[in-house]
């Protein structure tokens, strides 16, 4: 691809991928692509289409793009010298060899991309892309071949965006979550916000207990510890996942949404029923950090991944391994229909920790052996808390 | 050193400007400010989370909608009698703001620019002409319905407009971005169009010029390709079929006042294409240097039917 993929998604008919990159843009290609062999002549590809640059310039002999007498500063006919400079000896890039599109693209960096079906007001089913980036938009945009028509936006995040969850029971409602304290439930096609659920305050809470544990002396001061948020703490929301509960009988109301925040050792469960509002249910707690979270759904179940490299509650302190027993690196809940609580899935978890265990030695060996660790080892295991803007401002005066 | 000193006479300059009623035009050299600023960095922008939050009421204050029953300390923002329904996309020093101003007089016309102190200069000499003019005989010729706000309109034009909020916008000698692999910070793009047409009601109008015929070449290409099949959002082929922009006749240099004289639609693409000629900042730069200008005007067709309504 043109630019490193951030999020990618399959077309509700499983005809298409759908790729969403780090300078803003969507491309389409064929799940049952054709390579081309024949190399790109002066940046067109084989296929006569172009992804990225003017077609009719490159075809016509070089002419510069503006005449001595074109106003503008000086940075730009300076830009202009090189350019005639450059031209003839320039190697075009390779273009690439395969069937690939540009659907639609924001002048931002994407993090997630759905593809969702929608019935018409005549019952036929319409194509949606849902966009989100991270300048705080969630974009509605027409599904293929429309996907140039904006239908409209989702505009509430304050932080950047980092995933979008549309469960598949109510696909008229999306959940998304980010950088910024809340969780917001919408109607996305018609850019409605519904709820507004502080996760925040959810974290906190359950930092201020691990803390109190930890500090006992301080817990007589501060009575309120439920209550108090510490000012310092940013949410960073990881994953966002929805797992459909079988209906019948047990009267749920359908889905279970689940939420992941880094260097937070825990789940967050809520309950998401048809009268469009989430529910808090339960805060599941785990021995370390969670870095991602799977659904299984046909087994009421999830499997969450932890880092057993840095000390929970931290994405940057490493943990004393050598005073600690080895840590898991997965576990398994269920959700339970009978009791509508969330419980350690044993067998599965028994399973889990067999398939595992290899792994989470080598693991420890790796980050041991000191090839990833520090900075590295953070920036992969909690790459999006750096999508938040430093408010620089790098403007300077003449 | 230097630059403190600088910030500071400015500084300076525009406290003394303030006191003196804002009436004196103010100097352009105490707003200079580097020519580019980069569309992709995080400046220190403040724009609302979404339209229905922006407060307009400090821009328009001679537009706001009279309120029998002010509920002290309402947060809600002002509600203004009518929506900005024309934007000038990184308007300058504002030339073409003014020029608009007694000429779509029922209209509230806004400037948007990236450039903080380009702004400043905007904002003072908006309010040293409405000062100039308070007692115009004619509420036209008060420049209350022209504003100008420092935003980054290449990321956050939906959070200002809602859909099909404006019937014009202008796009006036945008930045050319020479180089290839800058084409992405051009004004103008495959993509951008997708959310200039959002903005646009169906009917409205995009104005272009530019004095680089490459660049003007540029913005044709893309908005003929927009929405066409194959041409979609990219900015490779051209596409066929129907596209979402349709070029609008122009009259040649010079004819633009046989244009207004006929009146009605022409009459007004005559008005508009001899201000953003005239009447901009670069355009009277151009002119002054024996160079070409470049002029072209689409119109947005509404969206086309979803494919299941066809
Ligand atoms: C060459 S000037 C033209 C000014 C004016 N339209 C005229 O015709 O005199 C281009 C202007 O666009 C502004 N600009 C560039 N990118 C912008 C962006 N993304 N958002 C807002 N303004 C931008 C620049 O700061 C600059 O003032």
């Amino acid at each position: 691809m043109p630019k490193r993929p951030c999020a990618i998604v399959l077309t509700p008919d499983d005809s298409t991928i759908l790729c969403a990159d780090k300078f803003g843009d969507v491309y389409s290609l064929p799940l049952m692509g054709r390579r081309y062999e024949t190399k790109a002549v002066n940046g067109i590809d084989a296929n006569g289409t172009n992804g990225t640059s003017d077609r009719n310039q490159k075809q016509k002999p070089f002419a510069p793009s503006a005449t001595s007498l074109t106003v503008h500063t000086k940075r730009n006919r300076d830009a202009l010298r090189q350019q005639q400079k450059l031209n003839e000896t320039k190697a075009e890039k390779k273009a690439l060899n395969f069937d690939h599109k540009l659907l639609l693209g924001h002048v931002s960096l994407l993090t997630d991309i759905a593809c969702v079906l929608r019935a018409s007001p005549s019952q036929k089913l319409r194509n949606y892309i849902l966009t989100s980036d991270r300048d705080e938009h969630i974009r509605i945009s027409r599904g293929i071949p429309q996907a140039n028509v904006i239908e409209g936006y989702c505009l509430g995040h304050t932080e950047f965006i980092t995933k979008l969850c549309v469960p598949p029971v109510y696909p008229h409602l999306l959940i998304s979550g980010g950088g910024d304290d809340y969780l917001i439930l919408w109607d996305w096609r018609a850019g409605r916000l519904l709820q507004q659920l502080d996760l925040k305050q959810l974290v906190a809470t359950l930092r201020n207990t691990h803390l109190g544990a930890e500090v006992v002396s301080e817990s007589s001061t501060t009575k309120d510890t439920e209550t108090q948020v510490d000012s310092a703490l940013r949410i960073c929301v990881s994953n966002i996942q929805a797992l459909e509960i079988e209906k019948q009988k047990v009267g749920h109301p359908g889905v279970e949404i689940i939420v992941t925040c880094e260097g937070v050792p825990a789940l967050f469960t809520f309950t998401l029923g048809a009268n469009a509002q989430l529910q808090f249910n339960a805060t599941i707690h785990t021995e370390s950090n969670v870095v991602d979270l799977t659904v299984l759904r046909n087994q009421n179940s999830v499997i969450y991944s932890m880092d057993n490299c840095h000390q929970s509650w931290s994405t940057d302190v490493s943990s004393d391994t050598a005073s600690q027993s080895p840590r898991g690196l997965m576990g398994s809940p269920s959700y339970c229909t009978d009791s509508k609580t969330w419980k350690e899935n044993q067998v599965l978890q028994a399973n889990l920790v067999a398939a595992t265990r290899e792994c989470a030695d080598s693991y420890s060996q790796i980050s041991q052996a000191g090839v990833a660790h520090g900075k590295p080892l953070t920036d992969l295991l909690y790459g999006l808390e750096s999508l938040r803007k430093r408010g620089s401002d790098n403007e300077t005066e003449v | 050193m230097k630059a403190a000193g600088k910030r500071q006479k400015r500084e300076d300059y525009r406290r003394t400007h303030k006191e003196q009623g804002n009436a004196a035009l103010p100097q352009k050299k105490f707003y200079r400010q580097r020519a580019h600023a980069n569309p992709f960095s995080d400046h220190q922008l403040t724009y609302p989370a979404s339209p229905a939050l922006m407060d307009w009421s400090p821009y328009y204050p001679a537009f706001i909608t009279p309120d029998p029953q002010p509920t002290p300390n309402d947060p809600a923002p002002k509600a203004l009698t009518k929506p900005v329904t024309v934007a000038d996309i990184g308007c300058g020093f504002g030339g073409l703001l003014v020029a608009l101003a007694p000429r779509l007089p029922d209209e509230l016309i806004l400037g948007l620019e990236i450039r903080t102190q380009v702004t400043e200069y905007v904002e003072d000499r908006i309010s040293a002409l409405r000062a100039q003019h308070a007692a115009a005989s004619s509420s036209d010729g008060r420049y209350q319905n022209i504003a100008c706000l420092r935003a980054n309109t290449m990321k956050f034009l939906p959070n200002f407009f809602t859909r099909a909020q404006l019937s014009l916008m202008f796009l006036c000698f945008p930045d050319p971005h020479f180089k290839a692999r800058k084409h992405k910070a051009r004004i103008v793009s495959g993509t951008l169009c997708a959310e200039y047409a959002y903005v646009l009601r169906p009917g409205g109008c995009v104005y272009t010029i530019t004095d680089v015929e490459e660049l003007a070449e540029w913005m044709r290409g893309r908005f003929e390709a927009f929405g066409k099949v194959g041409g979609e959002g990219g900015e490779g082929g051209e596409g066929s079929g129907v596209g979402v922009f349709e070029e609008v006749p122009l009259p040649g240099e010079g004819e633009e006042g046989t244009w207004v004289d006929e009146g009605g639609e022409k009459g007004r693409v005559g008005l508009l294409v001899r201000c953003i000629r005239e009447e901009t900042e670069e355009g009277k730069k151009v002119t002054r240097n024996g160079g070409k200008k470049f002029v072209s005007v689409f119109r947005r067709r509404a969206d086309p039917a979803w494919p299941d309504e066809v």
